[in-house]
C-alpha cells in the first residue's frame, strides 16, 4: 500500500469517512505523495478566517455548492520536509485538482507504526477557538 | 519622536509619558527592567526603565516614531562620533557628568550607521515577520512578544497583552529554504490547541508579501 | 482481542511478561517426589517447540496479521499498534458492533473515549445556553429567574461526573457503502493489522522472539537490519541511537512505545497501555549532533507536562575511535550468518552508554519551598 492508500484507509475504516477520493501525486503536483478528498462522519470544527483588511469570514465559502463538510486530506511521513513554500504549493495544487483552493488542509502524518495524528493547516489567519 | 537609549548594547526607553505612547498608541509593549526604589528587594514589580527587543526599536525608529540616543562610553560599540558636516545635524546634551555626554544622532543617515545591530535584524527573516503583523489591517492592533515560553519567536496579541490573550504563536522561516519539520507541526499544533492559540509559520515571498498558514489540531487522530 | 476490563484484570494477576515468548511453568517441581519429576519433564516436552509470532514484510512495514501472532505480541510486553485503533487492535470488535453483527461485547478504549467526548461536548453546550440565560436575566434584573438558573447550573455541575460513567446507547446502524464491502457471506473481514515500529522489529528480531516473512521468504536479521538502517551509518546516526536507546529501556523491562503524539521520541511505561498512562517521555540525544535549540525544548515540554509527563532527555554516548567502528560496521557488511550478526550487533551496542537528564520548567517565583 501506498502512503497515500494507508492514509485513506485510516480515513474510512478508523475515522469513519466517506466518499473517498484519492488523487495520485502524478495528478496532485507538488504533493509529496498525492491528497485525499474525503468528508468526516461529522462536520469538523468550522473557524473564522481573518483577512489583511480586517474583514472576517467563513472558511467555507469559497466551497463549489453541495458538500460544505468535505476536507482535503495531505498525506505525510514523519520524514518529509516541508517549507512554507512548498505549502503555498500544495494549496494551489489542490486548486488544481479540485477546482477551488481550500480554506484549510489537513495533514494526515504517517508513523512507522502505523499510526496517524491530523493537524489542520488554515490558508492564512484564522481566529482561534474560544 | 520618542528617545531611545542605547546601553550595553540594549535598547531602553527612559521616559514614562514615551512608555505610555508606545504602549498605547502603538501596541509596543517591552519590559520593565528597573528595580523599585521603595521596594529593592523583590523583583516582581519593576519600573522604568522599558526595555525594548531589536525588533521593537528597529521598528519604531524605522516608523519614524522613534530616535536612537547614544551615550558613548556605555552603548558598547566602537564608534567614533561623526561630527556635523552637511546635513548630519548632531546635538549634544550635556549631562550632569561633564565627562559624559550624550550625543543624540537625528539624522537618518547617522542613525543607521550607529545602529549596527539593528541592520542585521532589519534582514533577518524575523523581523520581516514582527513587521507584518505590525502593519496587519493597516497597524497597530497587534501587539507581537517574543514567544519562547509557547515555543515560537512570537507571540501575537490581539491588542493589549493586559487585557487579550494571545492568539497566535508565530515561527518565521525563509520562505523556500526552511524544512518546517513534522515534529513541530505535532509538537506546536498540539501546544497552540492546548491553550487556544494557532502556531502560524510565516515567510517572506520574493515579491516582499508575507505569506502565513496555522496549524492547529484536527479534533480527531 | 480487545482487553476489556475483566481482561485487564486477569493480565494484571500475570507474572510480568515483557517478551512474546513461551514459558513453561515448572513450579511444580518437588525434588524429593519423583511423580513431579515426571509432570515437570512432559510439561518441557510438551512446551519445546517454540512458536515465535510471524511478521510480515510488505512494502516497507512489518506487521502481524494472524491473531495467534496479534495476540502473542501483543498481550507480551505490547509491541506494536493496530493500524485502525489507537493502540491495542480493536478495529475488528469496532466494526461488528458498530454494524450490529455481535452483541455484549465490552466497549473499547476508542468507544469510551468517543463517549466522554460527546457527554462533554453536551455539557458545554447545555452550559453555554445557562450562561446566555443569566446574561439575559441580569440584564433584565430578573432575580427569581436568576436563582433557577443557578440552581440548574448546580445540577448540571453535580451530573457530569456521574454521566461519564454511564454508557449511552449506541446509536442507529448505518452501513456505508465502504462497510459492504468488508462483509462476505454475512461475515465481517478482519481488515486490521498490528504494525510493528522499525525499532521495535528489529529489537525482537535481534533477540529472536519473531520470525519475519515477506513475498520471497523468510526475512533474516540482516536483510532487516539492512531494510531499516542498511550498513551505512554513522556512529551518530539518529536512528541507531534510537534503537539503542530502545534497546536499553526495553532491557530493564519498560514497556516503550512511540511517542510521536507528544514530539518525543517514545514513551515509557512501567507496564503497558491498559494498566496506567505513560509516566515519562523520551527524547533521544546524541552528543555531537547540533542540539535543538531552547525555544523547542521549551515548547516541547510544554506539551509534555500539559499531559502530566515528565520529559526526559536520554543521551546515548559512545567513546568510539573511528577505526573501532568502521571495523565493526565492516564486519557487519561482510557477515552472512544471523547467529553472528547479531553477535556484532550485541558488539556495536556494547560500545554505547545511555545517560538520563530529566527536564522541568522551573519558575523562579513558584518553585521557591
Amino acid at each position: 500500500m501506498s502512503l497515500m492508500e494507508i492514509i485513506a484507509q485510516n480515513l474510512v475504516h478508523f475515522h469513519l469517512w466517506t466518499s473517498i477520493q484519492t488523487f495520485p501525486k502524478s495528478s496532485a503536483k507538488g504533493t509529496p505523495h498525492g491528497v485525499v478528498r474525503g468528508v468526516p462522519p461529522k462536520k469538523l470544527s468550522e473557524t473564522t478566517s481573518i483577512s489583511s483588511t480586517g474583514e472576517t469570514e467563513s472558511s467555507t465559502t469559497d466551497k463549489p455548492d453541495g458538500d460544505t463538510s468535505e476536507e482535503w486530506v495531505l498525506p505525510l511521513s514523519i520524514s518529509d520536509k516541508l517549507t512554507v513554500e512548498n505549502i503555498e504549493q500544495i494549496f494551489e495544487s489542490i486548486r488544481s485538482v479540485g477546482s477551488y483552493r481550500p480554506k484549510r488542509i489537513i495533514a494526515g502524518l504517517l508513523d512507522d507504526d502505523g499510526s496517524v495524528v491530523y493537524y489542520f493547516i488554515h490558508d492564512g489567519l484564522v481566529k482561534p477557538r474560544s | 519622536m520618542i528617545p531611545i537609549s542605547i546601553v550595553n548594547g540594549k535598547y531602553f526607553i527612559f521616559d514614562i509619558d514615551s512608555v505610555k505612547r508606545v504602549r498605547n498608541d502603538h501596541l509596543i509593549i517591552g519590559t520593565l527592567s528597573g528595580t523599585l526604589s521603595i521596594l529593592p528587594q523583590q523583583n516582581i514589580l519593576l519600573g522604568l526603565p522599558l526595555q525594548l527587543t531589536s525588533e521593537e526599536a528597529l521598528w519604531l525608529t524605522e516608523m519614524g516614531l522613534g530616535y536612537l540616543i547614544f551615550n558613548l562610553k556605555s552603548s558598547g560599540l566602537n564608534l567614533e562620533p561623526k561630527v556635523a558636516g552637511d546635513e548630519t545635524r548632531l546635538n549634544t546634551v550635556e549631562s550632569s557628568d561633564s565627562d559624559r555626554k550624550l550625543e543624540i544622532y537625528q539624522s537618518e543617515s547617522v542613525q543607521s550607521e550607529l545602529s549596527a545591530d539593528l541592520r542585521k535584524i532589519k534582514d533577518s527573516v524575523g523581523y520581516q515577520t514582527f513587521k507584518f503583523f505590525k502593519s496587519f489591517q493597516n497597524g497597530s492592533r497587534y501587539a507581537v512578544l517574543p514567544g519562547m515560553r509557547f515555543g515560537g519567536k512570537y507571540l501575537v496579541y490581539n491588542g493589549d497583552p493586559l487585557r487579550y490573550h494571545a492568539q497566535f504563536i508565530v515561527q518565521p522561516l525563509d520562505y523556500k529554504k526552511d524544512d518546517i519539520g513534522m515534529i513541530n507541526i505535532v509538537n506546536n499544533g498540539r501546544l497552540s490547541t492546548g491553550v487556544k492559540k494557532l502556531w502560524v509559520v510565516a515567510g517572506e515571498k520574493e515579491d516582499g508579501s508575507t505569506e502565513c498558514f496555522s496549524v492547529e489540531w484536527a479534533g480527531f487522530g | 482481542m480487545t482487553t476489556t476490563v475483566s481482561d485487564r484484570i486477569r493480565l494484571r494477576g500475570k507474572k510480568h511478561q515483557m517478551l512474546p515468548v513461551d514459558t513453561v511453568d515448572l513450579s511444580c517441581f518437588v525434588p524429593h517426589n519423583p511423580v513431579s519429576w515426571a509432570v515437570c519433564l512432559y510439561k518441557v516436552y510438551a512446551g519445546a517447540v517454540p512458536v515465535l509470532p510471524t511478521v510480515r514484510f510488505e512494502s516497507g512495514n512489518f506487521f502481524a496479521a494472524d491473531w495467534a501472532s496479534i495476540n502473542k505480541l501483543w498481550r507480551r510486553g505490547f509491541y506494536g499498534k493496530g493500524t485502525l485503533s489507537r493502540s491495542e487492535p480493536s478495529w475488528f470488535n469496532r466494526t461488528k458492533r458498530r454494524l450490529r453483527l455481535d452483541e455484549g461485547t465490552e466497549l473499547s478504549s476508542e468507544e469510551i473515549i468517543a463517549q466522554r467526548r460527546h457527554q462533554r461536548e453536551e455539557f458545554k453546550r447545555q452550559r453555554q445556553e445557562l450562561d446566555a440565560l443569566e446574561r439575559r436575566y441580569k440584564l433584565e434584573e430578573d432575580s427569581a429567574n436568576l436563582a433557577r438558573v443557578e440552581k440548574l447550573r448546580h445540577a448540571l455541575t453535580e451530573t457530569k461526573g456521574r454521566h461519564a460513567r454511564s454508557s449511552t446507547p449506541v446509536e442507529e446502524v448505518e452501513i456505508r457503502p465502504e462497510d459492504d464491502v468488508l462483509i462476505q457471506e454475512g461475515k465481517l473481514q478482519n481488515i486490521e493489522v498490528l504494525q510493528l515500529s522499525h525499532t521495535e522489529t528489529l529489537f525482537l528480531k535481534l533477540i529472536g522472539c519473531i520470525d519475519i516473512q515477506s513475498e520471497d521468504g523468510p526475512v533474516g536479521l540482516k536483510t532487516a537490519w539492512m531494510q531499516i538502517l542498511g550498513l551505512e551509518f554513522t556512529s551518530e546516526d539518529s536512528r541507531l541511537l534510537r534503537f539503542i536507546a530502545y534497546a536499553h529501556y526495553r532491557s530493564l523491562g519498560w514497556c516503550v512505545r512511540s511517542g510521536l503524539k507528544f514530539a518525543s521520541d517514545f514513551l515509557l511505561y512501567q507496564r503497558g497501555p491498559p494498566f496506567q498512562h505513560a509516566k515519562y517521555t523520551l527524547r533521544v540525544c546524541g552528543v555531537k549532533e547540533g542540539s535543538m535549540s531552547w525555544i523547542r525544548y521549551s515548547g516541547i515540554n510544554r506539551v509534555v507536562s500539559g499531559v502530566k509527563k515528565t520529559m526526559v532527555l536520554s543521551y546515548v554516548t559512545s567513546e568510539w575511535n573511528e577505526n573501532e567502528f568502521e571495523s565493526i560496521r565492516e564486519q557487519m557488511e561482510c557477515c552472512s550468518d544471523d547467529h553472528e550478526f547479531a553477535l556484532l550487533v550485541a558488539d556495536l551496542v556494547s560500545h554505547y552508554r545511555v545517560d538520563e537528564v530529566v527536564y522541568h520548567r522551573w519558575v523562579a517565583n513558584r518553585n521557591r519551598e
